[in-house]
């Protein structure tokens, strides 16, 4: 029998250990993939072409396996296919964790009760698409309400606006979800009622929606906590409450008239109003528009109201049905499942690169049509390889929505007005980096607004600009990088105060020259603000060092640019993705490594001559005349059988304005490398910047050249060992 | 189904709960791993080595492109290292860090099966007087009559007392010593 070959039976335990380690509450089976894959091979070697075949199902089951019913049923499954081979498999109890159940209780709200969960929650596509779609919806609503509170008459906008209101109201229908379709309920019957005109979209009315689409995404995500961990689902009794008064609000003035266009328009007070309306009653035959424009009324907003009333009067005619019908050709998949799909296409890429070294050295080398038929896999496969990255591209779009509402919060709270205004929202970035700098941009704009732009409007209008604040969002490509940039026409920053502050925490020295840019970057240090005083939007000295913090971990820059009295720049520039760099692969010894791009200078071959021994300064090559200390990358990381300094290759580099000369044996080419983290588990090692698959599947190390380069500097042999000792006790802690 | 967490004892280190040990060896001695702590075994593969750190670590692997680190035990405990076979086995484990879970390779000669064992075949880990650390160890456990020394592997991979008694005297290493002087 098939599986009694050893290395069936290898895999087969590989197998029974795997589901037996498997923890029951997880939907993560993918480990299991490659045990099966080296099965469904040995049972294909072995002739076995209907375990091959049951092989092939279950790991179709185990790469569906999107949640923990599937997944659990995977196991099952696998489970059955070992114990008819004669293998005996415990599985683990599938019953949630421990640690799940001991998680403490929330805090007990007067506002909020708790019901049990609806059963209809427990379809988890219907559940999935109910988070997806509310989530798309309420991130919309946000920005179409701007768009409607700077022009009331954005009819599109307001249809948008009430069908996505209508659609979260249908899907809660579906699932039970009272609470949300009774607020969604009320916010969309307000705006159907100003479609139909019987309303007018005012800014309390604008205000309460928007009050409505905040405790709607609230409610939303205690659904999906409430779901995930099979909790009751609480349920905020203040959202009924509002719910009532959007109601309220709905029933209100049932008919525009001019005159409570304009005095919800702030252009008039009633008083005015009522004055030109007596006037009418005892016998004037003039229009009230004409009457206000004669109490002082500015002409343009009395057009403006007759524009808004006749549009109004418009819009009852044509009435179109509040139908959502607008399709799309996109499908929506998990990112887990994408991440699952590049890293199984990462294997594939491997896989070939290996077969197309076996077939160049192998017997059939000369045979051109397996040559030819493995570029066309070769190529092939990259074309995957890039299709698969790119659908982890997302435009800049949500995360700017989001951003506008920031603006708008962060002016309302400080009385400042605002004009918001963004470009290059197409601009795509991967999606991980978007997410990333969600929280850096937010401080960002918060800060411009908070700081940028001057608390009063004389202030502005001293200086000869718009009441209005600009705050501008921009993102574009420039390179291989993507850059976002947030500008206000405010203050600028005061490079004066800055530096007093500086000198007066001690950080610079009283007689330090800084250049312009030297004394931008004290503002990201952590616990540095000049605010004079602290506001709950900005000024706690948090923030923007953390900005800096996770925009230099994502691989990108922050610069600020600024003119004092003109306004600030703060210019973020990023990687396109996660972690891609150009590189050059050296080979030293049987060893590989990468050396990024941006630090290589030239390389050459050295002449004996160009190697000078100095005292104290260990060995220095002349490269183009210029004397550079010369680092033996094998003596350096202790690699046997490398070349001698005459069959090898001087790579010059250069760190910080610091240069050093790097001994490799040969340089294999240049590539994009990928950057993995060498993780954790070695603690931080400084020699180098992290790992790079090579196209044969192995780990290639990436050179950090700065640590290099201080290493090469003066006692090299006592840098290396200290670098041995401060790794011990990193792993030790 | 009997599946136990091991308990922190009064002293802080964890002792050794019923469960299941996937069990291997190193040199002629048997060890256990808690089975909740194994991710994946594979098989032995090419190890980029990664200079300037000590020599238990062999370096780093790609495991379906991501880069982990793997620590040869033998090394780690101090023994003579032997030549790479077909038989010495990366068992990936979670280890927990400061930061969380990480995952990280270890290398042991062979990997022997999954063994249950119960409470009442645990002993407490030995003391052999101050001098030697064993919170490494969370206990000693028997299967079929092979006495095994179940390991805390968070504590193996993390600390400063099997680190030291690698690096600095490789000739007479605790972990070995305890083990050897069991039997």
């Amino acid at each position: 029998m098939w599986a009694d070959d050893l290395p069936v039976k290898q895999q087969l335990d590989r197998l029974a250990t795997l589901l037996a380690a498997r923890d029951g509450s997880t939907a993560d089976v993918s480990g299991l993939l490659g045990p099966l894959a080296e099965l469904r091979l040995a049972a294909f070697d072995a002739g076995a072409s209907d375990e091959v075949a049951r092989v092939e199902q279950l790991m179709e089951m185990v790469a569906g396996a999107a949640d923990e019913p599937a997944a659990a049923a995977a196991v099952q499954a696998i489970a059955a296919l070992l114990a008819d081979l004669g293998v005996n498999v415990v599985l683990a109890a599938d019953e949630p964790s421990a640690i799940a159940a001991a998680e403490p209780e929330p805090e007990p709200d007067a506002d909020i009760e708790t019901i049990p969960l609806p059963a209809a929650l427990e379809d988890e596509e219907l559940l999935v698409e109910f988070l997806v779609e509310a989530d798309e919806h309420l991130t919309a609503a946000d920005t179409l309400l701007l768009h409607l509170e700077r022009d009331h008459d954005d009819i599109e906008s307001l249809h948008a606006l009430f069908r996505g209101l209508h659609t979260i109201k249908g899907l809660a229908g579906f699932l039970e979800l009272e609470a949300i379709g009774t607020l969604a309920h009320a916010a969309e019957s307000l705006l159907d009622a100003v479609r139909r005109n019987e309303r007018v979209l005012d800014g309390i009315a604008i205000d309460a929606i928007f009050t409505a689409v905040d405790k709607l995404r609230a409610m939303v995500v205690a659904v999906e906590r409430a779901a995930k961990g099979k909790t009751p689902l609480p349920v905020d009794r203040s959202a009924i409450a509002h719910a009532e008064h959007l109601r309220k609000l709905t029933a209100l003035d049932k008919k525009a008239r001019l005159g409570e266009i304009l005095v919800a328009a702030g252009a008039v007070d009633e008083q005015t109003i009522d004055a030109s309306i007596e006037q009418q009653k005892a016998g004037d035959a003039r229009p009230l528009g004409t009457l206000l424009i004669e109490k002082g009324v500015a002409a343009k907003q009395v057009a403006q109201g007759l524009r808004a009333q006749r549009l109004a009067a418009e819009r009852k005619q044509d009435e179109p049905a509040p139908s959502s019908s607008t399709t799309s050709n996109t499908i929506r998949v998990p990112v887990d499942r994408l991440d699952l799909l590049v890293d199984a296409i990462g294997e594939l890429a491997i896989a070939q690169s290996m077969l197309s070294e076996l077939a160049r050295s192998g017997l059939n080398a000369r045979s051109s049509r397996l040559q030819r038929t493995l570029a066309h896999v070769e190529r092939t496969t990259r074309e995957l390889h890039s299709l698969a990255s790119s659908m982890r591209m997302v435009p800049l779009r949500r995360a700017f929505d989001k951003l506008a509402r920031v603006a708008r919060d962060a002016a309302r709270r400080t009385g400042k007005e605002i004009d918001f205004c963004c470009h290059g929202e197409e601009t795509e970035l991967d999606k991980k980096l978007v997410e990333a700098i969600g929280d850096p941009l937010l401080h960002i704009v918060r800060n411009a607004v908070g700081h940028g732009i001057e608390p009063e409007v004389e202030q502005r209008r001293t200086a000869g600009k718009p009441d209005a604040g600009k705050v501008t969002l921009t993102a574009f490509h420039r390179g291989g990088s993507v850059f976002i940039e947030v500008s206000d026409d405010g203050r600028g920053l005061s490079r004066e105060r800055i530096l007093k502050k500086a000198r007066s925490q001690g950080i610079v020295d009283e007689n330090a020259n800084l250049s312009e840019d030297e004394i931008y970057q004290l503002i990201l240090r952590p616990g540095f603000s000049t605010a004079p005083k602290v506001t709950d939007l900005s000024g706690r000295g948090v923030g923007l060092d953390v900005v800096k913090r996770t925009v230099d971990s994502l691989g990108g820059a922050l610069t600020i640019r600024s003119t004092e009295g003109k306004g600030s720049t703060f210019s973020l520039r990023l990687p396109l993705t996660l972690a891609v760099m150009d590189g050059m692969v050296v080979r030293i010894g049987n060893q590989r490594y990468a050396i990024p791009l941006l630090s290589m200078v030239r390389s050459v071959r050295p002449a004996r001559e160009d190697v000078h021994q100095v005292v104290g300064c260990g060995e220095l090559v002349s490269i183009r005349g210029q004397l550079v200390p010369l680092v033996r990358l094998a003596q350096l990381f202790n690699i046997r059988g490398a070349a001698g300094l005459h069959e090898g290759f001087v790579v010059q580099v250069e760190d910080d304005g610091q240069q050093a000369g790097l001994l490799v044996d040969e340089l294999l080419g240049q590539q994009q490398i990928v950057v993995k983290t060498l993780g954790d588990g070695l603690g931080c090692i400084d020699a180098f910047a992290g790992g790079a698959i090579l196209p044969d599947g192995r780990v290639g190390l990436i050179l950090e050249v700065g640590a290099i380069i201080r290493a090469s500097r003066g006692y090299r042999r006592a840098v290396t060992n200290s670098n041995c000792d401060t790794r011990t006790s990193e792993l030790s802690n | 189904m009997e599946r136990q967490e091991s308990q922190p004892a009064a002293g802080g280190a964890r002792v050794a709960g019923a469960g299941k040990y996937l069990t291997f060896r190193l040199g002629e001695e048997e060890y256990g791993l808690e089975i909740l702590k194994v991710r994946e075994l594979i098989g032995l593969m090419e190890i980029t080595p990664v200079p300037m750190t000590p020599e238990y670590i062999r370096g780093v692997i790609n495991l379906r492109g991501k880069v982990i680190p793997v620590v040869d035990l033998r090394l780690k405990f101090g023994l003579q290292p032997t030549p790479d076979n077909d038989r010495k086995t990366i068992i990936v484990v979670d280890v927990k860090k400061p930061k969380g879970l990480v995952q990280m390779g270890v290398l042991v000669d062979l990997v022997s099966e999954v063994a249950f064992i119960a409470a009442d075949d645990i002993e407490a880990p030995p003391s052999f007087g101050d001098d030697y650390a064993t919170s490494f160890i969370l206990g000693m456990g028997k299967s079929k009559g092979v006495l095994k020394v179940l390991l805390d592997i968070d504590v193996v991979l993390g600390s400063s007392d099997v680190i030291s008694a690698a690096v600095h005297a490789p000739a007479q290493p605790n972990a070995n010593a305890a083990a050897s002087s069991l039997q």
